[in-house]
């Protein structure tokens, strides 16, 4: 079991979740190795997620590359972290929790959580700052429609980071019948584990199926990085690969690890937009799903050790680059991978592989609005 | 059953025999214990303050009220433990420009004006991860902390850090032993599974925890989260050796200034428990503050200072 990652993870967190966390890690500590737990999960996968995801190339859209997009954006409710939400959910009911409780920035957590919920009988509460709710309407309607209740968060930046805090004092507060949902590879260990493992199918997949259309491996594989949990899904299938060269793309104004410090946000320590006191401060980003000051531990990690390098995109670079998906290759973006593909462009190598990790339906509005 | 009970550790008893300030005559009838001359002695009263400008002053009053104890708030911009009254406090003294600096020098201040009172510091652990966990430990004790309270640091992280630990009802057998064996003098009871704030009604988790702890350890227990009446801090009194009144006590002192200087500041912790027999409790409703004669505040009435400019927000 992984609980730290070099000096980054751990549990900071109030005493009332420690015992929560020790289940938890129990349970999954049993279901990582009940071979039961793992065909449950690729039936459903199959039967209800819609995997694998095919692998497109992408063309037009980069001339002169060859570009792979994993398409996760086809994954059933049109984002990776229906993955997550998924192993999460079958762990909950092992662990005989009857109440789901979960953060969502863009929405598109909230919307999986609601989904698994309903699939599986159990009630769910989804936290979602206010300003989020304004810009990502057709998800707040989808989780409504879903049978999720979604609560408001009224203070502070009201985004993904308050909705955070105000999920965990949810848990908190009702740790004995509920599980946290969390959707990201952050928060207290041994979140960043499940998280990166449930995820880890994304670069399974993805790598097979570079070898089976090029036959060899990616020269590098790129991914949006908010807490940073397509990333790490795609990033694990190569891990070992080290000539395959990992970015991860962070939107310039939540650039936790391009300009982050350590510091302790949301139970783990990790690479924070902080000041010099420890004070975690506001991210800025067209992108709600990005829009979050912290990231997971596990890709402080990565970049420390060189193993993954971390770049920037603008509001306006992704902007472009969804447009450009759109009309170059009739697929529509998230905004949210769109900051991965604003920087395909410019790379060295020619055999590129792109995380496309959500639809943009959800994003219309705002880009339209633009 | 806690006559032997005594304070381990660097804190000195909250109740030295003699050492009686302005609610004196109120305490004399007492309580849950008795110390080593014989004396009854009542259930301590720690009083949780953020840090800001009027801190130290509101801290002394809070002392000449009956405070044994004070919890300065040194505020995070994430408090993951702390519920709404809290959270908004943080976020005011941050704006004031309350930082780990501006901090430490709130806690020297009131170190200045309260040399005998323990003074906690309370946080999160990234102010220490910023400032450096040694460093922070060792800035607090030459500012005047007595020991250190860190929210998001549970027992068994981070051992070599003294700090007063907390168990909650969802804490093991096991790990109130850890946090008893590795705790600063004694042990913060959370009286229930949520955040910081008030509640209808103590919660009933709190005596299987007091239970569970006593089997554990003779060091003694203060019991916070969620104690905003006189109700609620007589029964947790009757229950435990100490009380931690937060959110109210925030809440009272944040009242803007005219409400500040329109009660009497000291009077916000006349709640302190005085329970005879456990069951009599001698307390001024905080509610009635205002119209409560200014009987607890002897030394120069801290609620001038309160119209100082600087108090007014």
């Amino acid at each position: 079991m992984q609980l730290t990652y070099g000096e980054y993870g751990g549990r900071f967190v109030p005493e009332t979740l420690i015992p929560a966390l020790d289940e938890l890690e129990a349970g999954w500590r049993e279901a990582r190795d009940d071979p039961r737990y793992h065909e449950e999960l690729e039936e459903l996968g199959r039967s209800y997620a819609g995997r694998p995801t095919p692998l497109t190339p992408a063309e037009r859209f980069a001339p002169g590359k060859r570009l792979y997009l994993k398409r996760e954006d086809l994954l059933h409710t049109g984002a990776h972290k229906l993955n997550n939400a998924l192993g999460q959910v079958l762990l909950a009911v092992r662990l005989g929790k009857r109440r789901i409780v979960a953060e969502t920035g863009a929405g598109q957590h909230g919307v999986a959580a609601a989904t698994v919920c309903a699939r599986f009988g159990l009630d769910c509460v989804v936290y979602m700052g206010s300003e989020d709710m304004r810009r990502q309407r057709p998800n707040l309607e989808r989780m409504a429609l879903l049978g999720a209740e979604v609560r408001a968060v009224e203070f502070g930046t009201r985004t993904l980071k308050e909705a955070t805090s105000e999920a965990i004092r949810d848990w908190i507060t009702n740790v004995e019948d509920t599980h946290y949902l969390i959707g990201s590879c952050v928060g207290p260990a041994p979140y960043p584990e499940i998280v990166g493992a449930l995820q880890a199918v994304i670069g399974r997949e993805a790598r097979a199926q570079m070898l089976e259309a090029e036959g060899r491996l990616p020269e590098v594989a790129l991914a949006c990085v908010g807490g940073g949990s397509n990333a790490i899904g795609l990033f694990s299938g190569f891990a070992d690969d080290l000539d395959v060269r990992l970015v991860g793309v962070e939107a310039g104004g939540a650039a936790s690890l391009g300009s982050g410090r350590p510091a302790v946000l949301h139970g783990s320590r990790s690479s924070v937009l902080a000041d010099e006191d420890g004070q975690v401060l506001d991210a800025e980003s067209i992108s709600a799903g990005l829009d979050y000051p912290g990231v997971g531990p596990e890709h402080a990690f990565l970049r420390d050790s060189g193993r993954a390098q971390y770049v920037g995109t603008s509001d306006e670079e992704a902007l472009a680059a969804f447009r450009r998906l759109a009309r170059t290759e009739g697929i529509l973006p998230a905004l949210e991978p769109a900051h991965a593909l604003a920087r395909v462009a410019e790379l060295d190598e020619e055999l590129v592989l792109v995380c496309l990790s959500g639809r943009g339906d959800k994003d219309l509005a705002g880009v339209v609005d633009r | 059953m806690s006559g032997q009970r005594q304070a381990a550790g660097p804190i000195p008893s909250p109740h030295p025999p003699g050492e009686i300030d302005g609610s004196g005559e109120m305490r004399a009838e007492v309580s849950r214990g008795r110390d080593e001359s014989g004396a009854v002695r009542p259930a301590a009263l720690a009083v949780y303050l953020m840090c800001g400008p009027e801190t130290p002053v509101l801290a002394e009053a809070a002392v000449g009220g009956g405070a044994d104890l004070v919890e300065l708030g040194f505020p995070f911009s994430d408090p993951l433990a702390d519920g709404p009254v809290i959270r908004r406090a943080a976020e005011r003294a941050l704006s004031q420009g309350m930082r780990t600096a501006a901090c430490l020098e709130c806690l020297a201040e009131t170190r200045a004006r309260l040399p005998h009172t323990p003074l906690v510091p309370m946080t999160y652990a990234s102010l220490l991860e910023a400032h450096g966990w040694e460093r922070f430990a060792d800035d607090a004790q030459a500012a005047g902390a007595t020991s250190l309270i860190v929210a998001d640091l549970p027992a068994g992280e981070l051992p070599e850090l003294r700090r007063v630990q907390l168990v909650a009802p969802t804490s093991t057998d096991e790990r109130i032993r850890l946090a008893a064996e590795t705790t600063d003098g004694w042990l913060y009871l959370v009286t229930l599974t949520g955040t910081t704030g008030a509640r209808d009604a103590l919660s009933p988790a709190l005596a299987g925890l007091v239970e569970r702890a006593r089997a554990t350890t003779d060091l003694p227990l203060y019991a916070g989260f969620g104690i905003s009446t006189p109700e609620h801090a007589r029964a947790a009194a009757a229950l435990a050796d100490g009380i931690v009144v937060g959110s109210r006590a925030v809440e009272v002192a944040e009242d803007g200034a005219v409400d500040l200087a329109a009660l009497r500041p000291g009077d916000l912790v006349r709640a302190k428990v005085l329970s005879s027999e456990g069951v009599d409790l001698v307390a001024v409703p905080l509610e009635m503050l205002s119209a409560s004669p200014s009987s607890a505040v002897t030394r120069p009435s801290p609620h001038d200072a309160l119209r100082s400019p600087v108090a007014s927000r």
